[in-house]
């Protein structure tokens, strides 16, 4: 077990270094120049030529490579062009948001897919197998901004009781949070309830379909029991897996909810610095974003040894 | 009877769900002392010195006050200046300031700090570049007076009012001592608020609190001089990226005002009672024109694309509702003090593609692909880069309209290689409408070759009469000579205009006293009509 840990663990190394170098190499190849923007429109070439020289972004792409990673190395992920500020505070800054959203949609999401699609699988072929199923394929289907314009303009603007933008941040007091978060939660969860209720749904009929069951059946079990003790204990390695890869992702940032919402999360910080070629940042948050996403998905495979004893790693 | 039943329980609904709404989520009415403003854009950079973005100038003309600042009337008045001596000659100005200015973080404001704010300032900004080249001697006289000594006549009010670039901030000695190319991290300011740089939440938030040590002048407001007072308590700038978003906190009262909404969001507002829906600021639009490659570094080629524009058509394309925009043929813009359209000598009104045609095969164009950049990001900018693509294909050129992002375009502009080699041959662009009226300010008019701005238009005549513009003090004279410029500039083409246009400016119908025709957004002297 420990040396499966410490080879999963030291697999990482290249793994992250793979992603540095894509990072950086993407960075660079990509159009546009952080001194054109730093300068402002109305700059002078001289003034831009300037900026650049002391950004060192004329130097060349493999020595500030090798510069970046060095510094990587010390735990220094560098300044950002625009604020000056040190990457890992500014990443550090966005954080919360982000984490509380995710938190928020996962448990969302669970609390409505799991019960769905058990529902569904109980009842496989009925009305409300259909009308699940129907729900899977519509939150799939369905641009999550237009999820989220529905509730902006259903619970903020109709109703006009709901802020619609923002983040107050943990120390305006949990209340306030809740408030702030619980649109984005929805909009954000209603993607993921749809994948998670389509993956309970199927895992479920192939465990209910199985020969333990129907002995369970046989032996009086009523059906609730059978599904708690049962079934659940036997979809949780699928479920566990789904959830927990996309945990991971919304923690790379979302994009779109941030966005419609305004929400100040790693994925707008990512997008505010591709727009403005702030290479350091869009470096660092995508280094962070790769390393959680890789230690998520350990602690996935480790959690298996928890859910089914049957797994064993050597 | 029955219909009457229905509305009823339809009403009762509505009122017992928005009640239990209501009380789960308390309302979200904006404080009466808070001014909550939707920014353009995210605050990255606090230095004035060191960008010239419009987020930064808007959040620095909170915080800090000028020497002089123009009034409507384009007349440069003291603002931190108390009054100004000139020489005869208008080689010498003695400034004196108000007795008991004060910093933000109480410290006096003195002469040391003007000097040293004036020097940084001179090292950066392009109209301070024009001091700093005139300038003989910059000396304090006392705490309260110093004196610009030059070595030819300048205008240095006019200069020290500027609104657009890097303006004229004063801020303290220890401040301004920086490197102009490093960002300062102290905020402390001269202006009528003070950041709260403690709250900052960068993607969200800004705050701006009443600067308790700021003293306004005793004159009425005019533009952005006169009377600047801190009328809320707190200013609450927020970064609201989605515009749909920020619309429905228009319509719910999260926000008051809102700096840069998109045309069309603007004018879905128009018939809410709730809100104003006002011109911003204008600005001229044109296409930058590559003079350096061909074919447009032939005066024929360039003249070709004047017959190509009709301003009617591009505007009713790329701005839509006719309110927004006018047709101007002033090089110095038709709003400006100095804009005369009488000017122009060129071909005004309807497309006349035979006549372009005819140009192009004078200018010896060979047929090879006209590189247009488009700023697909920019919906005003994509339109015109489509159009103009459309009337030169129509004129019987070959086209390559190149999509991509505008920061995209701001690094491919630099390139002066052929347009064939990754060069580029014309975009469009617009020019503020404070700087694009004055040859002093607009960039894009001066032709002075390498040192121009992208494009590089390079002609003498042009060159001459905006020396001749910068030297003169004498309002007519700079009239005059403006005239003659922009005939220059109409025969020579350093660009080519498409008209003038203004965004929208949302406000709520509560707010009073705001003033969304300037430059840059300020909020002084802006008021809640219930408070």
């Amino acid at each position: 077990m420990i040396r499966y840990l410490i080879t999963r663990m030291l697999s990482i190394i290249p793994v992250m270094g793979v992603v540095t170098a894509v990072v950086f190499g993407l960075t660079y190849l990509s159009p546009g120049d952080a001194a054109v923007v730093l300068a402002g429109d109305y700059a002078s070439p001289a003034q831009i030529a300037a900026i650049r020289e002391r950004l060192h972004l004329d130097a060349p792409i493999l020595s500030q490579y090798f510069h970046w990673l060095e510094n990587v190395l010390r735990g220094d992920l560098g300044n950002s062009i625009f604020s000056e500020q040190p990457v890992l505070s500014l990443i550090l800054s966005r954080v919360e948001p982000t984490i509380i959203l995710a938190i928020s949609a996962t448990l969302v999401s669970v609390m409505i897919a799991v019960p769905l699609g058990l529902l569904a699988a109980r009842k496989r072929g009925g009305i409300a197998d259909q009308l699940v199923s129907f729900f899977g394929i519509a939150g799939t289907a369905i641009p999550a901004f237009l999820i989220g314009y529905l509730l902006i303009f259903t619970f903020g603007v109709y109703f006009g009781s709901m802020p619609i933008s923002g983040f107050p941040g943990l120390d305006s007091g949990a209340w306030e949070v809740l408030r702030h978060v619980l649109l984005p939660a929805t909009m954000l969860g209603f993607a993921q309830t749809a994948l998670i209720t389509r993956i309970t749904r199927a895992s479920a009929i192939e465990v209910l379909n199985q020969d333990f069951i129907r002995v369970a059946r046989a032996k009086g079990l009523d059906e609730l029991t059978i599904i708690m003790r049962h079934c659940l204990r036997l979809i949780a390695v699928p479920l566990v897996t789904i959830v927990g890869m996309s945990f991971a992702y919304m923690l790379g940032g979302v994009v779109i909810t941030e966005t419609v919402f305004a929400i100040p999360g790693v994925g707008r910080l990512l997008v505010d610095a591709i727009q403005h070629k702030d290479v350091p940042l869009i470096q660092g948050v995508l280094l962070i974003s790769s390393s959680v996403y890789v230690l998520i998905n350990l602690l996935v495979d480790l959690s298996y040894l928890f859910i089914d004893p049957r797994i064993k790693y050597t | 009877m029955k219909t009457s039943t229905n509305r009823s329980k339809s009403v009762a609904k509505k009122v017992m769900l928005s009640s239990i709404f209501a009380g789960m989520f308390f309302a979200n009415t904006a404080m009466a002392d808070t001014l909550r403003v939707i920014a353009d854009a995210d605050l990255k950079t606090i230095d004035p010195i060191v960008t010239t973005s419009g987020t930064t100038l808007v959040h620095a003309y909170l915080i800090y006050d000028k020497l002089f600042e123009f009034d409507k009337d384009g007349v440069a008045r003291p603002q931190l200046a108390d009054k100004v001596d000139i020489s005869a000659d208008t080689k010498s100005y003695t400034i004196t300031l108000r007795k008991g200015l004060k910093f933000s973080d109480g410290g006096p404001i003195t002469t040391d700090d003007v000097i040293q704010s004036l020097k940084r300032w001179a090292s950066r900004d392009q109209t301070g570049q024009l001091l700093a080249a005139r300038l003989k001697n910059i000396t304090k006289v006392d705490d309260l007076t110093f004196r610009i000594e030059l070595n030819e006549p300048f205008d240095v009010p006019a200069a020290l009012a500027g609104v657009t670039g890097n303006p004229a901030f004063i801020m303290p000695k220890r401040v301004a001592s920086l490197p102009p190319t490093d960002q300062l991290t102290d905020t402390t300011g001269s202006g009528p608020y003070q950041f709260d740089y403690s709250s900052w939440k960068p993607g969200q938030t800004r705050i701006y609190t009443k600067n308790p040590n700021y003293v306004p002048r005793n004159d009425p407001p005019s533009f952005f001089a006169g009377k600047k007072e801190a009328t809320f308590d707190t200013i609450e700038m927020a970064y609201v990226p989605d515009a749909n978003t920020a619309m429905a906190a228009m319509v719910t009262g999260q926000q008051d005002i809102w700096t840069s909404p998109p045309m069309d969001n603007a004018l879905a507002l128009k018939n809410n009672p709730d809100v104003v829906v006002a011109k911003g600021y204008f600005s001229q639009g044109l296409y930058v024109i590559n003079h350096v490659v061909p074919p447009f570094d032939n005066v024929k080629a360039r003249e070709a694309l004047t017959y190509l524009i009709d301003q009617n058509e591009i505007n009713r394309a790329a701005v839509g509702d006719q309110e927004f925009w006018h047709t101007c043929y002033a090089y110095l813009t038709c709003e400006g003090k100095f804009g005369d359209e009488s000017a122009y000598a060129g071909h005004r009104g309807a497309a006349d593609f035979d006549k372009a045609k005819e140009l192009l095969k004078e200018a010896g164009y060979d047929g090879k692909p006209i590189v247009i950049l488009d700023p697909t990001d920019w919906p005003e900018a994509h339109v015109r880069s489509l159009y103009m693509a459309q009337q030169l294909r129509k004129a019987g050129a070959q086209v390559d309209l190149q999509a991509m992002d505008w920061s995209t375009l701001t690094s491919r502009r630099t390139s002066k290689a052929p347009a064939s080699e990754g060069g580029w041959n014309l975009f469009p662009n617009i020019m503020e409408g404070g700087p694009a009226s004055s040859p002093l300010t607009h960039l894009m008019l001066a032709s002075n070759c390498e040192k121009a701005w992208f494009g590089w238009p390079c002609d003498k005549k042009i060159e001459d009469l905006r020396a001749a513009f910068i030297s003169a003090v004498d309002q007519n004279e700079k009239k005059k000579i403006a005239s003659e410029l922009q005939a220059r500039a109409s025969v020579y083409l350093p660009f080519v205009m498409t008209g003038e246009y203004t965004g929208a400016v949302v406000y709520r119908a509560d707010i009073e006293g705001f003033n969304p025709e300037t430059a840059e957004t300020y909020f002084w002297n802006v008021r809640r009509k219930s408070k």
